[in-house]
């Protein structure tokens, strides 16, 4: 379970992390239709990646919504713990 | 205003302590060049910047530099994680665990409490966007200076990232100047502040 939650954490990451870098592009090249459609793309992957992660793992955003009797937003581990 | 994502923008996954390593790079922590310096600039430069876009790109980029702050606080405390005082003793880490114990505080690698006197806002868009570039090649140069000193791959890796994301903010913060550039005439080219000069 543990390395599943790191597997879809790293590919959360990893489409996020085109989201970051193509959010700066598009600041100062508001028009470049490569790049709006790439961040259109990679926002459709990471809305499911995430949906998928919060109802596995729990809450990964403060604003995230999940099912269960239990708050699990403070329990769950802290990103700067790391695998080791 | 923020959310928190419980997770890091680059995985930092340290097998082997190191509190001489921990010591150097809490630099880009708390020090002149620093993640936190470099969030604080932006955000801060932001309100006197008169053009909506690239008062955005200051916003976007002082995130991302909290983001990067975490990483570096990430890799410091698993750098010191669950040091004994034997491990300690007779490491340059031995004068900050005494103030600190195995805490996070900003402070540059020398020993310099974190100050916003490293940073500037001078609401002046040419300024501060000049500013912020000369800043994006100071970090830069910082993890290069580290990445010198770094020898193991788990601590390189990270630093590795954060280095290529200070030359992509200088190539956008260039951008930024040159869209306010664009917005300058032929009666103040470079010469007046156009946030307060109207």
């Amino acid at each position: 379970m543990a390395a599943n939650r790191m597997e879809l954490i790293e590919r959360i990451n990893k489409v996020s992390f085109v989201m970051d870098d193509t959010r700066l592009f598009l600041d100062t090249h508001p028009c470049n239709k490569e790049a709006l459609a790439l961040f259109k793309e990679m926002a459709r992957a990471r809305e499911a990646l995430v949906g998928e992660y919060t109802e596995c793992f729990g809450p990964l955003s403060s604003y995230d919504t999940f099912d269960g009797s239990e708050w699990k937003w403070a329990e769950t581990p802290q990103p700067w713990e790391g695998w080791c | 205003m923020w959310t928190y994502e419980k997770r890091l923008q680059y995985p930092v996954n340290i097998k082997t302590t190191n509190p001489k390593l921990a010591m150097v790079i809490i630099s880009q922590f708390g020090g002149p060049d620093g993640e936190l310096a470099a969030s604080q600039r932006y955000l801060s430069q932001r309100y006197a910047m008169p053009y909506r876009n690239v008062a955005g790109l200051l916003t976007d980029i002082g995130t991302e530099e909290l983001a990067h702050m975490e990483i570096v606080c990430a890799i410091v405390h698993q750098l010191t994680r669950n040091l004994t005082a034997e491990q300690i003793e007779g490491t340059p880490f031995a004068n900050y665990y005494v103030d600190h114990t195995l805490g996070l505080w900003p402070q540059a690698a020398g020993g310099t409490p974190f100050s916003a006197t490293v940073f500037q806002s001078k609401g002046d868009p040419i300024t501060d966007l000049t500013e912020d570039m000369a800043a994006e090649q100071k970090a830069r140069t910082t993890y290069d200076n580290i990445l010198r000193l770094v020898h193991d791959s788990d601590v390189c890796d990270p630093i590795r990232f954060l280095r290529e994301r200070e030359i992509v903010h200088f190539q956008r913060f260039g951008e930024g100047l040159r869209t306010v550039q664009e917005h300058l005439d032929s009666k103040n080219y470079y010469a007046f502040n156009p946030a307060f000069d109207k």
